[in-house]
């Protein structure tokens, strides 16, 4: 008959932990990473039928994490990706906006009317005026492209920070994560005590892996070992490496020798520091020698012709630019409107200046292209670059958002389910309740047989 | 299929999102009227446009040439059928004065109105345009023609202004050619007078004989002229130029030079006639427009019936180089037409090809509008009432 009692008894703790873990799940229904939790309730006791004794009760063995590590893995390898492409989407955008010449008024507009002042000098040799407005048309050439090159200069600057940021985010999510760890070990047997700090621990590794790539996995201990692509440890059990930047964009691991990753070694597209290094290692400097080449070529055609023509002075014509090879060496040698070689005699006649703007339709880069092709090619490629980037990150975070999707689906908690257990479990509370009250019964009946 | 509540939220804000992004991109468009906003939005007609931009300024620079060209020439037109008119008013006087009813008085008469018509035939001969004398070649800031002295002449030497060489130079010699010409020596290697290397030019720099040593000598220049150099205190330096002009007999001053534009790639006009060309002189046998006024202006004074009927015959000739001169200019003026013609085709077509890849086709951009205004609106109405209803609305 006590037997009954402590069914009952049982019956109740377990209900109440039971609607207990219901109630976490609800509170936490909003809460990023939770995984909802399920009491697993298992009998208790033996059945004597010989004896005629049965006491099967139950009680909660564990909390039981519904947590889908496949599933959690490839979010992981997702999110690397989708970070990556985010990255280089917005860093990107951001040189696009460099390079903005639809609305006019930038290099390609500036090389028309370079050109345009030179044909117009042809027309009138000895005008004061066209000499004046060729240099200030020069001048504005000469600062746009130096300007072009100073804002990628910037550009490259500014991603050296965000590189740096995100070391310093890498720095501070390494150690929280061997932290975790090391709670975790510390803690022998697993009945669920650990779930947030799984949960926990499995965000950090997702914040992680949107900044690099990495690999990881959970080792006996429940510890998560995190590993960069090529092998090296970062986090072992509850030790974490430091990583240090350094100024010419490697990144070692502080206290061992050798680079672990620049934009060479990591080919991988994954987390935002290989999408920054990636574009401020290649794809900046590809833009910049490209300018570089069209400055030089602009440079060069226009010296060489320059050179053959006279200016007013009876001169023969000496450098118009001065010589560079680079966009931001790009500058006007001439300061007087006298200087200028407008002419092939010593006469008045102009043809200079005529063959001068005539360079705009040779191919004077490499033989294949007119400066504008090159740069509007340039341009194009860059616009390429962009819409691609575009495109891979809208696929990647649809990508990203149907794994979220199916993880929600597993590990998330609904609301719907939750008031089901809530009431599965209330019912079960008010049962084993009303077991305690006829076992009530039973026993006073019992006595009262005995007075 | 478990459905939980984040997933709703998760769901509905991407899709949403995505609504949201597709109908902002449409509204860009509608409000600036451009189909491309940004680079990335369309790279390859972007990099179209760009070149279509090009064209489109080096058909307004074209088209600017050619008006400028056009100008010019209409004015080298006008000038040049006022001189035939009046060579035919000097060759009217001609025929009045070469008969024998002529007498003394009435050829000084008519020497005076001759005389009229050298200085009329001047103004015109001296026209200009945008400030510079049209019928002067590339020498086109000072008159072309002048009734004074008709003799070969040189001019002092002019250095460079730009010269490190500042000793003196000067000219001598009488100038042999029948054309004038300017003469640019170019020291190539600098140094003392002895060692100084240099060439020489005799078009004014276009073309260059071979590299020669020694500017202590007299430095002949050809045609009879020579150059002396005289040290000063600092040696020529390479680039250090000396010009001299050489005028050949006649009332020309000017140059043969040609003055041309861009009519397109590969394609130039030249859009004068020098002094030669239009009033003749200067080249073997050819008509000195001047040279047969001016004689016959002395016969008539002279009242030498011989001289004045030879005149005729010299007139008639000059007339002839003036109507081949008119010629040449309306054949120019027809090819300018020409090209007027295709600047302007072409100018349309890049500006249709631009409107195609630049221009927002409103019609295709307010449909879409409308569908994804009603997108936007469905989901908001369904984002609204995400989460209206669950389980908990029906326990009591």
């Amino acid at each position: 008959m006590i037997n009954l009692l402590n069914i009952s008894k049982n019956a109740l703790a377990a209900h109440q932990f039971s609607l207990g873990v219901t109630s976490s799940n609800i509170a936490n229904v909003n809460t990023p990473g939770y995984s909802r939790q399920r009491p697993e309730l298992r009998t208790l006791g033996t059945t004597d039928v010989k004896a005629g004794n049965i006491t099967l009760s139950v009680n909660v063995t564990e909390v039981r994490r519904i947590y889908d590590n496949h599933l959690e893995r490839q979010v992981i390898g997702q999110i690397q990706t989708a970070a990556y492409s985010s990255e280089q989407k917005s860093l990107l955008a951001r040189l696009e906006s460099i390079f903005e010449e639809s609305q006019g008024g930038k290099l390609a507009d500036n090389l028309n009317r370079f050109w345009q002042a030179w044909d117009g000098l042809a027309l009138n040799p000895d005008g004061w005026v066209e000499r004046r407005a060729l240099l200030s048309e020069t001048e504005s050439l000469a600062h746009t492209f130096r300007d072009y090159d100073a804002s990628l200069r910037g550009l490259t600057a500014d991603i050296q920070e965000r590189l740096s940021d995100s070391i310093r985010k890498v720095n501070d999510l390494l150690p929280k994560i061997a932290d975790l760890n090391r709670r975790i070990i510390e803690v022998a047997k697993d009945d669920g005590s650990l779930n947030s700090l799984r949960d926990q621990r499995t965000e950090l590794i997702k914040e992680l892996a949107s900044k690099m790539e990495i690999d990881h996995f959970e080792n006996e201990w429940g510890a998560a070992n995190i590993f960069l692509a090529n092998g090296q440890n970062l986090v072992n059990n509850h030790v974490s490496e430091l990583l240090v930047l350094n100024s010419d964009r490697t990144i070692m691991i502080s206290g061992y020798p050798g680079i672990i990753i620049n934009d060479t070694v990591s080919k991988a597209e994954n987390g935002q520091i290989s999408a920054q290094l990636r574009i401020a290692g290649r794809q900046i400097p590809e833009y910049l020698a490209k300018l570089d080449q069209l400055a030089r070529a602009i440079t060069e055609a226009v010296n060489s012709q320059h050179r053959l023509g006279y200016d007013q002075g009876g001169n023969a014509g000496g450098n118009f630019f001065v010589p560079t090879t680079t966009a931001r060496g790009m500058a006007v040698n001439i300061t007087e409107p006298r200087r200028i070689a407008a002419s092939l005699t010593v006469g008045n006649d102009g043809q200079n200046a005529r063959s001068i703007a005539l360079i705009n339709d040779k191919h004077v880069i490499d033989g294949t292209a007119t400066i504008n092709q090159f740069f509007a090619s340039l341009v194009g490629q860059v616009g390429l670059d962009l819409a691609r980037a575009q495109g891979m990150d809208e696929h990647r975070q649809l990508v990203l958002n149907n794994l979220m999707q199916r993880r929600e689906e597993f590990s998330g908690v609904s609301i719907d389910e939750e008031m089901m257990n809530l009431i599965k479990f209330q019912l079960g509370y008010n049962a084993a309740g009303r077991l305690v009250k006829t076992a009530d019964e039973l026993l006073e009946t019992l006595i009262r047989l005995g007075s | 299929m478990r459905v939980t509540e984040n997933m709703r939220f998760l769901n509905t804000t991407y899709n949403l999102g995505n609504i949201k992004k597709k109908h902002e991109a449409v509204i860009e468009k509608l409000s600036s009227q451009k189909n491309i906003n940004r680079l990335s939005d369309n790279p390859i007609g972007m990099t179209r446009l760009l070149d279509l931009r090009k064209t489109k300024t080096s058909l307004d620079q074209i088209k600017g040439n050619i008006n400028h060209a056009k100008g010019f020439l209409s004015i080298s037109e006008t000038k040049l059928t006022a001189v035939s008119d009046l060579l035919i008013r000097a060759q009217e006087l001609a025929i009045g004065q070469a008969t024998g009813i002529a007498t003394q008085e009435s050829r000084a008469i008519a020497a005076k109105e001759l005389q009229e018509i050298i200085s009329e035939l001047l103004t015109q001969a001296n026209a200009t345009f945008n400030d510079k004398y049209i019928f002067a070649g590339s020498k086109n800031s000072a008159p072309p023609f002048s009734l004074a002295d008709p003799l070969p002449s040189i001019s002092a030497v002019t250095a460079g202004s730009m010269n490190h060489f500042n000793g003196t130079v000067s000219a001598q010699g009488s100038f042999s050619g029948t054309a004038n010409k300017t003469f640019v020596l170019q020291v190539t290697a600098g140094g003392a007078l002895a060692d100084a290397e240099y060439k020489i030019s005799a078009d004014g720099g276009l073309t260059w004989g071979g590299t020669q040593t020694g500017l202590a000598g007299p430095v002949n220049l050809g045609e009879g002229i020579e150059l002396i150099f005289t040290a000063g205190n600092v040696n020529a330096a390479p680039n250090d130029t000396f010009i001299l002009q050489a005028k050949a007999g006649g009332y020309y001053h000017g140059n043969k030079a040609d003055l041309s534009v861009n009519l397109g790639r590969d394609i130039t006009l030249s859009y004068n006639i020098s002094g030669v060309e239009a009033l003749g002189g200067q080249m073997p046998g050819g008509v000195d427009i001047f040279q047969v006024l001016i004689a016959f202006r002395d016969s008539l004074i002279n009242n030498d019936t011989s001289a004045i009927q030879a005149a005729i015959t010299g007139l008639n000739s000059g007339q002839n180089h003036i109507l081949q001169a008119i010629a040449t200019v309306g054949a120019k003026m027809n090819r300018l037409d020409l090209a007027t013609d295709q600047v302007e085709a072409l100018g349309l077509e890049i500006a249709k090809l631009t409107s195609e890849i630049e221009d927002a086709n409103l019609e295709d951009l307010i449909s879409r509008f409308t569908t994804s205004e009603s997108a936007l609106k469905a989901s908001y109405q369904v984002a609204a009432r995400v989460g209206n209803i669950s389980l908990l609305d029906f326990l009591r």
